[in-house]
């Protein structure tokens, strides 16, 4: 019976106030780290961002030391202002390409000369000019130039024959 | 180590073969299309030695000779034919942005076009033609050549020269806009040599581009071969002096910046 008495007692017992409000506390702050979590989620993902572009800026960096690339000549007054001699001779030799074109004059495009020559820009235009000199020739209205091949003939060469 | 320098030059060895490839991959075309029109010495030399056989009689020495002759004059134009075309193509590809050199390229096209047309005109008489007039028909064909298709390939020629320097005049007007506004940066334009050279660099570049236009009327006017390609050298000169001054001036500002 004493025991019935005892638990009639127990259900009057409250808790401490102090106590109480702890416990509140602390179970609001649980419920507040919820959210804190997903924020965690997404700190790792831009840290492991970071770590990756730190890598990929490192890798860029090491590629552009192998590659030759150097800032003090990227960044150097003479590449700024165009005067890069290396640019400048590239662009000096196109024209003295062209220069070399200017000499070579059109004779016989499919001259079986073609085969013989051995300038490429000669082909650039699809054609077998000839020296200066033997251009003067023609111009002057001489024979055509002897066939500097015995297997083969120009066109000129072989109307020249034919029409004997 | 043994292994891979084998893979390390064949490699090497692969990647120079693709690039000799694609380097001379126009030429070998080129070479090809040419390697197509032979007209071969021995062939030439069969109808001498049919004219002076003696097993053949008199008709069949005739229908021999004229048969050869004909064969050769049908390839001979074909070659032409050939020619001509290479050359269509070649003004066709010739780079042009000025509307009067691109009415030029047009015109010289039409003509090309013409002699096209002739020459495919001739090819259809040769299946006609007897001994004496087949000889008739080379000498024509040769006449005509000299003074048609000549002259107008020599046009063709200097147009498509001229059309490919446009881009190295205009890349040579934009180094001096640059440097122009380089100097001026630099604060170099107080500075007598820089000035000078300036100056020479911009004359030689007004010269150049007067011959060009120059070059640009010959052709278009009908002027000698020869003196439009005279206008296309000086041209070329000027701008090969210009250059000239841009790495003397090159070498000037970069002394100054070493010295500053």
């Amino acid at each position: 019976m004493d025991l019935l008495k005892t638990l009639k007692k127990l259900k009057n017992i409250k808790a401490d106030e102090g106590f109480t409000r702890k416990s509140r506390d602390l179970i609001l702050a649980t419920s507040r780290s919820a959210p804190l979590n997903t924020l965690n989620i997404w700190r790792i993902i831009l840290n492991n961002f970071e770590t990756g572009a730190a890598l990929a800026l490192a890798g860029l960096l090491i590629f552009m030391i192998m590659g030759g690339f150097s800032a003090w000549k990227f960044f150097s007054p003479l590449q700024i202002s165009g005067l890069d001699q290396a640019s400048l001779r590239a662009e000096a030799q196109a024209i003295d390409i062209q220069i070399q074109l200017t000499d070579l004059t059109y004779n016989e495009p499919l001259s079986l000369k073609l085969s013989e020559s051995t300038q490429p820009t000669q082909g650039e235009i699809g054609t077998a000019p000839k020296s200066n000199v033997e251009n003067k020739k023609s111009e002057t209205g001489g024979a055509a130039s002897p066939a500097t091949s015995t297997s083969e003939l120009s066109i000129d060469e072989a109307l020249d024959k034919l029409g004997e | 180590m043994t292994v891979f320098r084998t893979a390390a030059a064949r490699f090497i060895f692969i990647v120079a073969v693709v690039a000799l490839c694609l380097k001379a991959g126009g030429y070998v075309v080129l070479a090809q299309d040419a390697a197509g029109c032979n007209l071969n010495q021995a062939e030439f030399d069969e109808l001498a030695s049919v004219q002076t056989n003696p097993s053949l009689d008199f008709l069949e020495e005739i229908r021999a000779e004229l048969k050869i002759r004909r064969g050769l004059l049908l390839q001979t134009v074909l070659c032409a034919i050939k020619e001509a075309d290479e050359l269509r193509l070649n003004l066709n590809q010739a780079p042009t942005i000025n509307p009067d050199a691109k009415q030029l390229q047009e015109k010289l096209g039409g003509q090309i076009e013409d002699a096209l047309n002739y020459y495919k005109l001739q090819k259809s008489k040769i299946n006609d033609l007897g001994i004496q007039g087949s000889k008739d028909f080379a000498k024509e064909l040769r006449v005509w050549r000299e003074s048609n298709y000549k002259p107008l390939s020599l046009r063709i020629f200097n147009f498509i020269i001229w059309s490919k320097n446009q881009d190295i005049i205009q890349t040579a007007q934009n180094r001096i806009n640059q440097i122009n506004r380089a100097v001026v940066f630099l604060r170099l334009i107080d500075n007598e040599e820089i000035q000078n050279l300036f100056k020479d660099a911009e004359t030689s570049f007004g010269e150049a581009l007067s011959e060009n236009q120059a070059a640009l009327n010959s052709i278009r006017e009908f002027g000698t071969p020869a003196d439009s390609l005279g206008h296309i050298k000086t041209s070329l000169e000027g701008l090969a002096l210009t250059y000239q001054k841009f790495f003397e001036l090159s070498e000037a500002i970069g002394k100054l910046l070493h010295t500053d």
